[in-house]
């Protein structure tokens, strides 16, 4: 045997590799197909046969294809006849296609239960006639419009219960004996009997002394910046680092603590230090959107939270009883988190939950990262869906377990607008090789979290941004993900390992990251306000790569708000020109000058100037110095694969957190139009608007 | 009669697999050749089973996984591989001349009714798909995946020799099939070119095949 390796074996073992690699391991449908083997034989034969002949019938098929094909027959006649009377030229196909979609129309109400005209015909709409998920005939036949930019799904009404077990009551028969009753029977007690021994084994790792552990990360932290080839900026001042864990976590600690991991430990599980985390890493997770929470909601959620940090241990369970409504405070915990949208509300589940990016999958496979797809962030979605429920007044209504009610199945349109259904389940590729089946229930998968790794490692790269404003090891997708390898992803490692082997002690972990030497970094000299404009574009980039590494500390982003973002773009395009007149912005501005007097980023919210000092300020306010002046490139390559700049925008929107571009965002981008700005520099400039 | 027992049980008559499906659009002649609405529908209430022979669910749950390694391995993404094993099960469940007669026969059955439906995909969506014939494929499948007629086997030994091979080997195949990272990224992330990075994957591959050969040899012969 030869041993290079010819295409099929090549593909043969890339399947392998990526069932590996990617989690692409083959899904259980024994339940699908059992639940459509037990419908009527002559309705499933719409699903598999194609829509010519889905009228067929068993016994008379070779009849009923005759005659399906005669009033096809007839329009075209007719058309070829009206045609030859007006004497045009027939176009076979305009006059055909109308005839043939008719032709199927009529055949398809044993698919499509909104077709069908008689109740009679098709008293309610089985399982079986609304999934398309086994027949591409279906779907084409179900399929909208090609280019929704955000799918929606639709939640299946309980008659719609796919559980095999309701199959014959629906129907209000269920035979003793029945061979379907006795499968099914034999397959809920196959399923039943596994299920205990199916879930994944908890990972068991030695506890480490909180010293080792720390001189550990930072022998991780300088393997990795030695492998990508960069050199960390020198060290600040500890009163630096105490500043900075200042302004990250709301907590001041004691300059003595810095040197001291277990001191700081200590500090940081103090009650008040404990409350102030968890406030800093919930404004974390929800764009600061926590801190506008309901104050009675904020004080639940806290209380939840505060409670596991202060007493060093269990933060993992307080952390999915929220997540899985099992806590009084869950609803509060999803009003919180569901500030943005029901969208924004599932990634950060899945993000804090099991360490899962969900930006991409909810229009289509992802493209950048491979373990996304579209269908398991609609299994996720329909899961979270039978527990949390938006109401008209924006809140969230937590429906929790007890209540009885089962997930139902919901449908989405994908990318080639083909619609499919997708069965409640977390995806086992979210969670990890050592889940050999999708979580199916809530209960389940809220017992499979708790002192997981993917639960570990959702929560380290939290805290991590919560310290640092980026993730450890972000998503390949973001605009400002470190260089990934492997010395990363075993820093990552190291530290969910000891936060495991911790009990889930989180100001362990805290304590941890604000010791290492990524703290302790200065920010690089050409990144200071005064010094960018004169740098070099390459002295530039070479210090960004460090702050993308961890290798030096970002400069302070000027605290500016959404709307004067948007003010500062419009008064770049020229379109504010009005409001300069009339005291507004200045059009004229000084980028990286800072105005004597002007109120600086981090000045406390009281620190108001005088009416007419504010006025003058106005006027004279310079522009942010992080304000894109120009660009050579757009914000992350792969936009570049996407052509239309609107979705390249709304892609922006995403990658933000944001279900869609906000209005006033979209005035900006109006007005770049108008102004004919360069596409790179205006995608440039709505990242900087988005990225506040 | 010297048919094959899997031919002449389920009587598929009209195309071999001998006949190379190369171009789908070039076969429409035999558009006919799997339109199964000439077979009944099974009507699975009223079969009995013959000793020996699995039930549906268990037919699935032994079959399922690699009916879809060999659709993904045909070049399915993982949406029409979802697809076609369920059309596939249901098509032959439906058939009230279904025996089982073994596992071997009944998984090659199998394969076939899946190649044959994605071949029917590809002609009424109008694509135009280089499918691979199924001799070579089979063939393939059999020495590779089809050990335990599931390629679960082959996984586990493939995840096995894994670990045998160089770190560096192993980061790139990593970075290809769990990131995506293309040629040039791994390249980038190894220090070499991308013909490099191309070149220790393909050797690294080919040391995977022996490896995993040399596996399922081994757990044969046990």
């Amino acid at each position: 045997m030869s041993d290079n390796l010819n295409s099929a074996e090549e593909r043969a073992l890339d399947v392998l590799l990526s069932e590996i690699h990617g989690g692409n391991r083959p899904p259980d449908f024994t339940r699908e197909i059992i639940s459509h083997l037990n419908r009527q034989p002559s309705a499933d034969s719409t699903l598999v046969t194609p829509v010519a002949k889905t009228s067929a019938r068993r016994g008379s098929r070779r009849d009923s294809a005759r005659w399906m094909w005669a009033p096809a027959l007839i329009a075209i006649a007719a058309s070829l006849l009206l045609a030859f009377w007006y004497g045009r030229s027939p176009d076979p196909t305009i006059a055909v296609a109308p005839a043939v979609a008719q032709t199927q129309q009529a055949q398809i109400p044993q698919v499509s239960p909104s077709t069908t005209t008689d109740p009679s015909d098709n008293p309610k709409p089985t399982p079986a006639a609304s999934l398309p998920s086994v027949s591409p005939e279906a779907e084409i036949a179900d399929s909208g419009p090609s280019n929704r930019a955000m799918p929606e799904a639709d939640e299946l009404s309980p008659k719609h219960d796919f559980e095999p077990s309701n199959a014959n009551s629906r129907r209000g028969v269920t035979l003793a004996g029945d061979p379907k009753s006795r499968v099914m029977s034999e397959l809920d007690a196959a399923t039943n009997d596994q299920a205990p021994t199916r879930r994944p084994q908890k990972p068991t790792v030695s506890r480490q002394s909180i010293s080792l552990v720390s001189k550990q990360v930072d022998e991780g932290l300088q393997r990795y910046w030695r492998s990508i080839d960069v050199q960390p900026t020198h060290a600040i001042s500890t009163a630096n680092v105490v500043r900075r864990v200042e302004s990250a976590l709301g907590v001041k600690v004691a300059e003595e603590a810095i040197s001291n991991v277990g001191r700081l430990r200590n500090q940081l599980m103090r009650p008040a230090a404990a409350e102030s985390i968890a406030s800093h890493w919930m404004d974390s997770l929800t764009l600061n959107a926590f801190r506008r929470a309901d104050e009675i909601d904020r004080k639940k959620v806290l209380n939840v939270l505060a409670e596991p940090i202060a007493a060093g241990k269990g933060f993992d369970q307080a952390l999915v009883a929220l997540i899985a409504g099992r806590s009084d405070s869950s609803e509060s915990w999803y009003n919180a988190l569901g500030s943005h949208g029901e969208a924004a509300l599932r990634n950060r589940v899945a993000s804090i939950s099991m360490n899962a990016d969900l930006r991409c999958t909810r229009c289509h496979d992802a493209l950048v990262a491979s373990k996304g797809r579209q269908q398991d962030y609609w299994s996720f979605a329909a899961l979270l869906k039978s527990m949390v429920k938006s109401q008209e007044n924006g809140r969230w209504r937590l429906q929790r377990s007890g209540d009885g009610a089962a997930p139902n199945p919901i449908f989405y349109d994908m990318a080639d607008g083909r619609r499919r259904i997708a069965q409640p389940a977390v995806p086992q590729s979210w969670l990890g090789p050592e889940w050999t089946e999708s979580p199916a229930s809530l209960d389940v998968w809220a017992e499979d979290l708790i002192g997981s790794r993917p639960l570990a490692k959702g929560i380290v790269n939290s805290m991590w941004k919560t310290l640092f404003g980026r993730p450890l090891v972000s998503p390949v997708v973001d605009l400002s993900a470190s260089p990934r390898n492997e010395d990363l992803l075993r820093l990552e490692q190291e530290l969910s390992d000891d936060l495991i082997a911790s009990n889930f002690d989180v100001a362990r972990t805290l304590a941890l990251m604000i010791q290492s030497d990524a703290m302790r970094r200065s920010v690089p000299d050409v990144l200071a306000p005064d010094k960018t404009l004169l740098a070099s574009r390459d002295q530039v980039s070479s210090a960004n790569k460090l702050v993308m590494a961890f290798a030096a500390a970002p400069p302070k982003r000027p605290n500016v708000p959404i709307n004067r973002r948007i003010a500062h773009v419009l008064r770049a395009s020229g379109s504010s020109i009005e409001l300069a007149l009339d005291g507004g912005p200045a059009i004229l501005s000084q980028a990286g000058v800072t105005q004597p007097g002007a109120k600086q980023a981090g000045a406390k919210q009281g620190d108001r100037m005088p009416k007419k000092q504010r006025s003058t300020k106005s006027v004279l306010e310079t522009t942010p110095t992080d304000f894109p002046a120009d660009a050579d490139a757009v914000p992350v390559q792969w936009l570049n694969s996407i052509s239309d700049a609107d979705i390249k925008i709304d892609h922006l929107a995403y990658l933000s957190g944001r279900s869609r571009l906000p209005a006033n965002a979209a005035t900006a981008v109006d007005a770049m139009r108008q102004a004919e700005t360069d596409e790179s520099l205006m995608l440039q400039r709505v990242w900087w608007i988005l990225s506040n | 009669m010297n048919r094959p027992a899997v031919r002449a049980t389920f009587g598929c008559k009209r195309r071999t697999a001998k006949e190379p499906l190369l171009d789908v659009k070039d076969n429409r002649s035999n558009r006919s050749d799997f339109a199964d609405h000439e077979l009944p529908d099974w009507d699975w209430r009223s079969t009995e089973l013959s000793p020996g022979e699995l039930e549906p669910h268990e037919l699935i749950a032994r079959h399922q996984r690699g009916v879809w390694r060999y659709l993904r391995m045909l070049g399915c993404d993982e949406a029409t591989a979802d697809d076609l094993t369920q059309e596939t099960f249901l098509r032959v469940l439906r058939r009230d001349n279904f025996v089982q007669h073994n596992d071997s026969a009944t998984s090659g059955y199998l394969r076939r009714t899946a190649y044959n439906l994605l071949v029917s995909r590809h002609r009424k969506l109008g694509r135009v798909k280089t499918v691979a014939e199924p001799t070579v494929l089979d063939e393939i499948w059999n020495r590779w995946a089809g050990k335990d007629l599931s390629g679960d086997a082959a996984v586990e030994a493939l995840r096995l020799c894994l670990g045998k091979l160089t770190p560096r080997a192993q980061t790139a195949l990593k970075m290809r099939f769990a990131d995506e990272a293309s040629r040039i990224e791994i390249g980038e992330a190894l220090g070499i070119t991308d013909h490099g990075a191309r070149n220790l994957m393909q050797r690294a591959k080919q040391q995977l095949r022996l490896c995993v050969e040399e596996q399922l040899n081994q757990k044969e012969t046990l």
